[in-house]
């Protein structure tokens, strides 16, 4: 029998996570557990449903320099948010192209990070952006980096006890900008067959020159990844827009994709330098 | 015959749909719908190749005992519990109703769980065990084809082969300046329909009643009764609301399974494929590999075309000939040719099994023929619409297969409606209007020509019209409402022929007990069948109310007019009488009220050996404009929007032809773009669900104009042709050509996919 547990407040739903949490999916909008569910690939049939937490968990708001986003905020919350548009346009952007407008209202944050799926199209731009997951149990809290956070398809840092509470990323400094590009195989209802998401920072008065460069690659390795070589090459020296597609092959030197019916892994690496490209691209343009 | 319309009738004008509101609030119930008391569940075990498996096996053994075994089992069934012929098929009966010895594709029906609930009968499917012997797998319809090939089919592999042509191919290309060859490869398009083949059936006394969405239910009911070995007139099968058809409920899917199992358990029963079992074993089109050699003169003069198609029917022959037959006759498209060879086979393969679907052979045709047309206009520098224009056909010419082209022909008018569209018009300043310097924008455009119903084979249908107690006309007609509106065209046609509103008539539901059998909902050929019986019929209504009429009025026949629902004088209009008032009296009186009657096709007087359904005598001609953005860093290709213009003869509804044409558009474009069911080189389905069988969605959906174009067809009701069909040809074929216009790439194989114009894209890049 499917058994649903309702918590009313984050206390109660942390107690019942360390009473019971190996036995318990943690869901909210259940826009994967649903499909899951239907295709007989759920292994448990016991629920903790965090559906009337709602406003507990259900916020952005900036704090001490980060951007923080509650746990079930939706991913319509995230398009709506001047906030995110500001300092997370990379986020916003996977948001305006996720699923569709059913499942944006559903799906939250928390979710695409639970499922920890490489294609998952939110972790890209949390990757490039600097976020931090933060996991709290009836014990304690902790801050885990998304490097530290995802160790594979829905393999991932948080402990049967924990959940996801917070997700935070530093607010946008002066002269910095973020993107996420990806490529989908129709206009909704797509799943990524590869992404990049980056967050960079120019020099002041000097658009060409990167301060710092933070680049993730989704949907081309067991999870999302950032690319170091291409991060390194963007802060060497000037970047003009002829040496991107270099730098992006760089990028691509970081994908490990596999072949499935959506696209083959050498298609799948042969586009990363060329969504680096147009991302970059329209950060050069702007200034 | 085809009267004329009489001005402000209903004909020609855009009636709301009958079956509009119906649908729209949900009030109509769909057989999918339905849950009786007492009903089982019936579910389907079907061949899975396992790992080590094989998609082409003998069965060793079959096992059920567990299965029967299992809780709210009610009833497992096998091939032996077939009391008739254990197979059934269109034109050749050879698909086993539940396969006994040999299993030949992924999603091969091996036997039925009637259950007491869903779940059980799902859990039971687990429980039957099934012991296969491998047997060689071949899907590749020419490996499949060649000689001393493994046999999957009970008499080889190649069904059907056509060998046709007219004038002298190789003299033609002697004449040639440009010589070009490619070959297209299409993909297995699914219906996808919104309902998936499903329904409900139960024994009433002796009598097997099924409720099933079905494109021709009397021929079913045929099959059926061979294969539950029972005679006619004790099924009765009740086929409409159908929630989508497309072609692949045209021919049988759930029905004898829904009548065994009744039969069986004496008790109603449901079954209900989901969609990934509708994608499985579902009918699909059938995917094509196309040959064309096609010369040309500098001038631009089409002089020679040498065509191979190859089709894979898949594991069941199903529709294939005719299918391929279709596509012998379209591939030469609209064009005078005057030397064509053409060689079409139809072959047996393990693949999923294709049928009917929409465009029908016609569709894959286009999509070579169309490609190869901007591939030829290319090479010979010409502008692909002056080239098209050069060779268009017209009425009184010579068509490909040595025919002439006797019906209404407008194509050179759907040329001129898209050089006219705004698109045409201002295609060079568009392209160069990009905001992103890797975006390519391109014009495609493409042509297409179908033939309207079954060429060759004898054709007809009947209908019956009563006048009712309350002075309705009720129209009963064998052909199903498909979701294209033909329901609203039948009361608009009966309206007009009959003087008065269409509320005044009412169209009776396609129940083998109430309506006569009028063919199959296909081959776009219910406008003409069921127009034209309509207008056999009006005549004796007519004079049936005019009878009555003449003894209340006291009035000679002769004097008499319909006229606004009523029957009146000519000659003192105020002396009417209201078809209320005759229906009331002819009831009373115990009479029927009823007129039949029947329309049977004209045929060419031309016949061609080995090719029986060939050639047609009525066409209907489109052509079909895209324009494109195509991302040359990913391959990602978005279509913006289409202009369709179409010959479908004198249009019956402005707004049916639209939805029909936006609809089969975008049927059309997704051949191009998205759809394709996959399949491994060893037969196993890859793409079952929605998930990774795409369509495009509403965001994908580009704009579409349709431009109708006014024609009239001296053998269609009022002028009409069909147009079903006819709107699904081009687009695919318009969007590759808008591609290669935009990107330089010649995409031979659809769905043009990302990956496949990126890899176009870069191979040009090494060349």
């Amino acid at each position: 029998m499917t058994e649903f547990l309702n918590p009313r407040t984050l206390e109660e739903a942390l107690d019942a996570l360390a009473a019971d949490g190996d036995d318990l999916r943690v869901v909210s909008g259940a826009t994967d557990v649903v499909v899951w569910v239907r295709d007989g690939r759920m292994g448990v049939s016991r629920y903790l449903n965090l559906s009337y937490l709602g406003g507990e968990l259900r916020f952005i708001r900036e704090e001490d320099g980060f951007i923080e986003i509650g746990a079930l905020t939706t991913l319509t919350d995230l398009l709506r948010s001047d906030l995110i548009r500001r300092h997370g346009l990379a986020l916003w952007e996977a948001a305006a192209l996720f699923g569709s407008v059913q499942i944006r209202n559903r799906a939250t944050v928390a979710g695409n990070l639970g499922t920890a799926s490489p294609a998952g199209d939110t972790l890209p731009p949390l990757l490039a952006l600097g976020a931090q997951a933060v996991l709290e149990s009836s014990s304690g809290v902790r801050d885990v980096s998304l490097e530290k956070y995802m160790f594979g398809p829905g393999q991932t840092a948080r402990s049967s006890d924990e959940l996801i509470t917070t997700v935070r990323f530093p607010v946008m400094k002066e002269r910095e900008t973020s993107f996420y590009r990806r490529l989908d195989l129709r206009d909704a209802l797509a799943i990524s067959v590869a992404g990049v998401a980056a967050r960079v920072g120019r020099t002041p008065g000097r658009s060409e020159t990167f301060t710092s460069a933070r680049v993730a690659l989704g949907a081309v390795a067991p999870t999302v990844r950032r690319a170091p070589a291409a991060e390194s090459a963007l802060t060497e020296g000037p970047v003009k827009p002829d040496d991107l597609m270099e730098i992006g092959r760089l990028a691509a030197q970081s994908a490990q994709p596999i072949d499935d019916v959506r696209a083959s892994a050498e298609y799948r690496k042969a586009l990363i330098p060329g969504l680096f490209y147009q991302g970059m691209y329209d950060v050069l343009m702007e200034s | 015959m085809a009267p004329e319309r009489s001005g402000n009738g209903p004909v020609g004008q855009s009636l709301r749909r009958v079956d509009g509101d119906g649908k729209t609030t949900g009030e109509t119930r769909y057989f999918s719908d339905l849950y009786p008391d007492g009903v089982l569940w019936v579910r389907t075990k079907r061949s899975e190749p396992g790992p080590s498996g094989s998609v082409h096996a003998r069965i060793r053994s079959l096992d059920v005992s567990r299965a029967e075994k299992a809780p709210g089992v009610v009833r497992v069934i096998t091939a032996q519990d077939v009391p008739g012929e254990n197979n059934h098929g269109v034109f050749i009966p050879e698909q086993p109703v539940l396969c006994g010895e040999r299993v030949r594709f992924h999603g091969d029906a091996i036997a039925l769980v009637a259950a007491e609930t869903k779940e059980a009968a799902s859990a039971a499917l687990e429980l039957i065990d099934v012991e296969y012997e491998p047997l060689p797998v071949i899907t590749d319809p020419d490996e499949a084809m060649k000689e001393g090939a493994d046999a999957i089919g009970d008499n080889g592999n190649l069904v059907k082969e056509f060998h046709l042509g007219h004038g002298d191919v190789e003299a033609g290309f002697a004449q040639a300046d440009v010589i070009i060859e490619n070959t297209f490869d299409t993909p297995r398009q699914a219906a996808a329909f919104i309902e998936p083949e499903s329904g409900v059936a139960r024994m009433e006394g002796d009598i097997l009643i099924i409720q099933s969405g079905a494109q021709s239910p009397f021929r079913d009911r045929r099959e059926i009764s061979r294969s539950l070995d029972l005679p006619l007139e004790r099924i009765r099968i009740q086929a409409s609301p159908l929630g989508g058809g497309f072609g692949a409920k045209d021919g049988v899917t759930v029905q004898i399974h829904l009548g065994l199992a009744a039969m069986l358990t004496g008790r109603p029963v449901r079954l209900f494929w989901d969609r990934e079992e509708s994608t499985l074993a579902g009918w699909k089109r059938h995917p094509f590999r196309i040959t064309l050699k096609t010369g040309a003169k500098r001038d631009g003069t089409l002089v020679a075309q040498r065509a191979r198609l190859v089709a894979d029917t898949g594991a069941y022959i199903g529709y294939g000939p005719a299918v391929v037959c279709v596509a012998v006759e379209s591939v030469s498209g609209p064009y005078r040719i005057p030397n064509v060879w053409i060689d079409g086979y139809c072959v047996i393969t393990n693949n999923a099994p294709a049928g009917a679907v929409r465009g029908f052979g016609a569709v894959q045709a286009c999509l070579a023929m169309e490609s190869q047309m901007d591939e030829l206009a290319g090479a010979l520098s010409m502008d692909p619409l002056e080239f098209r224009k050069r060779n268009a056909i017209r009425q009184g010419d010579t068509a490909s297969l040595g025919n002439v082209l006797q019906c209404s022909c407008r194509f050179e008018e759907t040329l001129a409606a898209v050089e006219s569209s705004d698109a045409w018009r201002t295609r060079e300043a568009w392209k160069k209007d990009v905001a992103r310097p890797w975006i390519k924008r391109g014009v495609g455009l493409a042509s297409g020509v179908k033939g309207v119903g079954l060429g060759q084979f004898p054709d007809g249908g009947s209908v019956r019209i009563a006048v009712t107690p309350e002075g309705k006309l009720s129209l009963g007609i064998g052909l199903i409402e498909m979701g294209e509106g033909i329901t609203t065209g039948f009361v608009q046609m009966a309206a007009e022929a009959l003087r008065c509103r269409p509320d005044n008539v009412e169209l009776l539901p396609v129940d083998t007990d109430h309506v006569l059998e009028c063919g199959g909902a296909d081959a776009s050929r219910s406008t003409i069948t069921g127009g034209n019986a309509i207008l056999e019929a009006a005549p004796l209504m007519e004079a049936l109310l005019k009878k009555e009429a003449a003894g209340r009025l006291e009035v000679g026949e002769e004097d008499l007019e319909l006229h606004e629902g009523t029957v009146r004088s000519r000659s003192a209009p105020e002396r009417a009488v209201s078809y209320a008032e005759i229906g009331k009296a002819i009831h009373e009186r115990g009479d029927s009220g009823e007129v039949e009657a029947r329309y049977d096709w004209p045929r060419d007087e031309i016949t061609l050996p080995d090719a029986e359904e060939l050639p047609h005598l009525l066409y209907a001609f489109a052509t079909h404009l895209a324009r494109v953005e195509v991302d040359t860093l990913t391959g990602r290709v978005r279509l913006l929007d289409l202009v369709a213009a179409q010959d479908v003869g004198r249009v019956i509804n402005p707004q049916g032809l639209e939805g029909q044409s936006e609809g089969g558009s975008l049927y059309s474009a997704g051949m191009g773009m998205w759809e394709d069911t996959v399949l491994t080189d060893a037969g196993v389905m890859l793409t079952p669900s929605f998930t990774t069988y795409l369509i495009g969605t509403a965001l994908d959906a580009p704009e579409i104009e349709t431009h109708p174009i006014d024609g009239y067809e001296p053998l269609g009701p009022f002028g009409a042709k069909g147009a079903g069909e006819i709107v699904t040809l081009p687009a695919a074929a318009a969007v590759v050509n808008a591609i290669r216009d935009a990107a330089g790439v010649g995409i031979h194989r659809t769905p043009a996919t990302p990956e496949r114009v990126f890899r176009a894209l870069r191979e040009q890049a090494v060349r």
